[in-house]
């Protein structure tokens, strides 16, 4: 008898647990979505606008707690009672109300039934599942949805421009040769701190990132052009170390002309050598170069050395490359030469073009162009070309000499340097061929 | 609250009347459900309204009810000329003693237990309303003269859904004083084989007494103290509610809802079948077995759906589908399962 009370009560208790958590969830299910719409856009915005994103997980916690106490308010007068609930399972059971009399303790409680009990409800799932899984995509699509802004969007952004970041380790480089005079390092430095000290929101600004090209392209230049001269000096030193002595009075005007051009480069250009250097450069005298030392001589090869160095670790192994050298938009050297066209155009080396290396043309064999028939030569034909170092003979060098496009002129069997085309021109072919 | 009866009596009780319906049964092959609700119906204190087309055996089934229960039995055959003192009784001038002379009531028809009022709907009006009088006061009034029926009184009336011409349909306010409109309807193949080899005509079957008229006076008394959960009374009376036109989709086509005493009549019935199925107490189930019976004759269709071929039967089904036995708000997190 109390088994058989306990026993539908227990069932009545199931019956409303069910109802009433329905009831409350109808109205929590359909407010759900809104308030993560809500909170989505939140988070979006913040995203997208660099807010914090901390508090909007405590106001969405603090959001389901209100939506379900406001669930319980709103589906609390639909809850179901104990006599209902008995009713339900009476009407449900068959049991000709049995349970609601035996409820009120006018007959006895009626048996358990053989069978399971049914209490003619079950879960509508399209209900409860819909709006659960439109909030969860609401949520995610607030937390995953690209908004435009870098990865590490709270807070604002966390490193600076590359071209900023690559032109201020382009400056530690060289404050640690020590090669270049400190003043005018610190004309670049100061324009350096001054992006660097702009807040974190304004790095990305496109002025700022014009600055920081900027500043980073006039570095390369300048180096690039402290490199140039280097190169130039050094090469007029090497001449002058193999000159045979006695040198010729004109050989040693040249030389000296070819120094004090480079060094007046170097002295005057954005990135001046260092006063020592400097003025041991200076000091270096063309005609007395013979009576120098080896210790000497190793102190200034060394110099050469260390500087270029220094322009070098910027400019990277394709230094040599002259004023073909570019930088490319992540900031690397990058030697351009003329492209090979055609569909397959890229990088390339175009034939006929004058390098160390014979040119390829794509064969497996190394290949030299030359005119077999030369009786049939017409004029401004190309006669013949040949590849590798210039054999000539530095004892024989008379020095240089102006005559128009010839730099060098040199006596009967001696090998004429002759530049074919103008900066301009070369440009203008290189662009052709690219 | 009255006091619930003893289990025994109820089903003490429930064994007598399910007896009576297996006697009548012997008498009226065929109407199980019929026999049932006249039960039912009789253990409601109500009076009941057969309709069906002559010789199906409501005659019979009256006369068996009467022998059954020992009850006094008077058959009234209502016909176009019959008088209010037909059926009630007239005052006759008596010689007591020479000389002296007195108006005597000498007691009609109706001075009995059970009365069956047979093709009611041929009687005039004033003759009809005369016998309703006496179904709902239990008494007649002859010339001042007030006069108790004997109890219990039943009446069942029998009406022909056919022939119709010059007869007196029963006007609704006097169709709502019977508990029951019950419909006879014909008997199948096999139901006819068995009348053909158990019975002979102009003979009445034999019908032994199941129980006294003191012991249906009691089970009457039993079937008020039936206990009517509020559940089952809050159902009763949405049922009722709703049978009223724009108070439910059922209700469309509906001209005049049923009454409160139709809500009574529900709640009374279905206590007398669960007197009769053995039970202490009315339930949902009961309440729509006798739904039928109790608000088809009391609900009243307008032209419209009358001439859609809609019935006032058709129309408490739609009632009994429409109208939840529980009056649930569920929640749209849930959905009815399906129940065998």
């Amino acid at each position: 008898m109390v088994d058989d009370q306990k026993f539908w009560r227990h069932r009545g208790l199931r019956l409303r647990l069910k109802f009433n958590l329905a009831c409350l969830l109808f109205p929590f299910l359909t407010l759900l979505p809104f308030w993560c719409t809500f909170i989505a856009v939140w988070t979006l915005l913040c995203r997208r606008w660099g807010g914090d994103i901390a508090p909007i997980g405590d106001v969405f916690y603090l959001g389901l707690l209100l939506l379900a106490i406001f669930s319980y308010g709103r589906g609390r007068k639909f809850f179901l009672t104990e006599p209902q609930a008995l009713a339900r399972l009476d009407e449900c059971n068959h049991l000709h109300n049995a349970l609601t009399a035996a409820a009120l303790g006018m007959i006895p409680w009626p048996r358990p039934l053989p069978a399971p009990v049914r209490d003619g409800f079950s879960w509508n799932l399209k209900t409860l599942c819909v709006p659960l899984l439109l909030s969860i995509c609401i949520l995610t699509l607030g937390l995953q949805l690209p908004t435009g802004r870098s990865p590490g969007w709270m807070g604002g952004p966390k490193e600076m421009p590359t071209s900023v970041t690559l032109a201020e380790s382009w400056l530690d480089s060289l404050k640690e040769q020590d090669v270049i005079e400190p003043e005018a390092l610190g004309e670049f430095q100061e324009q350096l701190d001054q992006l660097k000290n702009q807040k974190p929101e304004d790095w990305f600004k496109h002025s700022s990132m014009e600055a920081g090209d900027s500043l980073r392209q006039r570095l390369f230049e300048s180096v690039q052009s402290m490199d140039q001269n280097l190169a130039q000096m050094e090469k007029a030193f090497d001449n002058l170390q193999n000159l045979p002595q006695p040198a010729s009075p004109q050989s040693l005007q040249a030389l000296s002309e070819d120094m004090q051009k480079a060094l007046k480069g170097l002295e005057s250009g954005r990135l001046p050598l260092n006063r020592e250097t400097l003025s041991q450069l200076k000091n270096m005298d063309p005609s007395k170069l013979s009576q120098l030392s080896r210790e000497q001589m190793e102190k200034l090869s060394k110099a050469f050395q260390k500087s270029g160095g220094a322009c070098k670790g910027i400019l990277g192994k394709d230094a040599k490359c002259g004023l073909n050298l570019k930088m490319d938009a992540g900031g690397m050297a990058l030697c351009q030469k003329p492209g090979n066209g055609g569909i397959t155009r890229g990088r390339g080396d175009a034939p006929l073009f004058f390098d160390e290396n014979q040119t390829q043309l794509g064969t497996t064999r190394t290949e030299k162009l030359e005119n077999e028939d030369l009786s049939r030569a017409t004029l401004g034909d190309t006669m013949g070309v040949s590849q590798g170092e210039h054999k000539i003979d530095p004892s024989k060098f008379k020095g240089p000499a102006e005559a128009g496009l010839i730099s060098g002129t040199g006596a009967g069997g001696e090998a004429v340097w002759r530049d074919e085309t103008t900066p301009a021109e070369r440009e203008t072919l290189q662009k052709f061929f690219q | 609250m009255n006091p619930l009866p003893p289990e025994n009596e109820i089903a003490q009780a429930s064994a007598s009347l399910k007896k009576l319906r297996d006697t009548l049964n012997t008498v009226l092959f065929g109407q199980d459900h019929l026999v049932s609700m006249v039960i039912i119906g009789l253990v409601s204190r109500g009076h009941i309204l057969l309709e069906g087309l002559p010789g199906l055996g409501k005659t019979q089934l009256a006369k068996g009810l009467s022998r059954a229960l020992e009850l006094d039995f008077k058959r009234v055959q209502f016909t176009p000329d019959l008088l209010p003192g037909d059926i009630t009784g007239n005052p006759i001038l008596q010689e007591l003693s020479p000389g002296q002379r007195q108006f005597v009531f000498q007691p009609g028809p109706l001075f009995a237990n059970l009365v069956l009022a047979d093709e009611i709907n041929r009687a005039s009006p004033k003759t009809q309303s005369a016998l309703l009088e006496a179904m709902q006061e239990g008494n007649v009034t002859v010339m001042g003269e007030g006069h108790r029926l004997p109890q219990p009184f039943f009446v069942v009336a029998t009406q022909n859904p056919i022939e119709l011409e010059g007869t007196y349909p029963l006007p609704e306010a006097q169709l709502d004083r019977f508990l029951f409109k019950l419909s006879v309807h014909k008997n199948d193949a096999r139901t006819l084989q068995q009348i053909i080899s158990s019975r002979e005509i102009g003979v009445d079957p034999v019908i032994d007494r199941v129980c006294s008229r003191e012991a249906l006076a009691s089970f009457l008394a039993l079937a008020r103290r039936i206990f009517l959960p509020e559940v089952v009374a809050h159902y009763i009376a949405r049922l009722v509610e709703a049978s009223h036109p724009g108070l439910s989709k059922a209700a469309t086509g509906v001209k005049f809802g049923a009454s409160p005493r139709a809500a009574l009549a529900l709640a009374a019935a279905a206590k007398s079948r669960a007197l009769f199925e053995g039970r202490s107490n009315a339930s949902f189930e009961d309440v729509r077995a006798v739904a039928l019976p109790v608000l088809e004759h009391r609900i009243i269709l307008d032209y419209t759906a009358r001439l859609d071929g809609r019935t006032t039967a058709s129309m408490v089904s739609d009632l009994l589908e429409e109208i939840p036995a529980q009056s649930l708000s569920v929640p749209k997190t849930l959905q009815e399962a399906k129940l065998p």
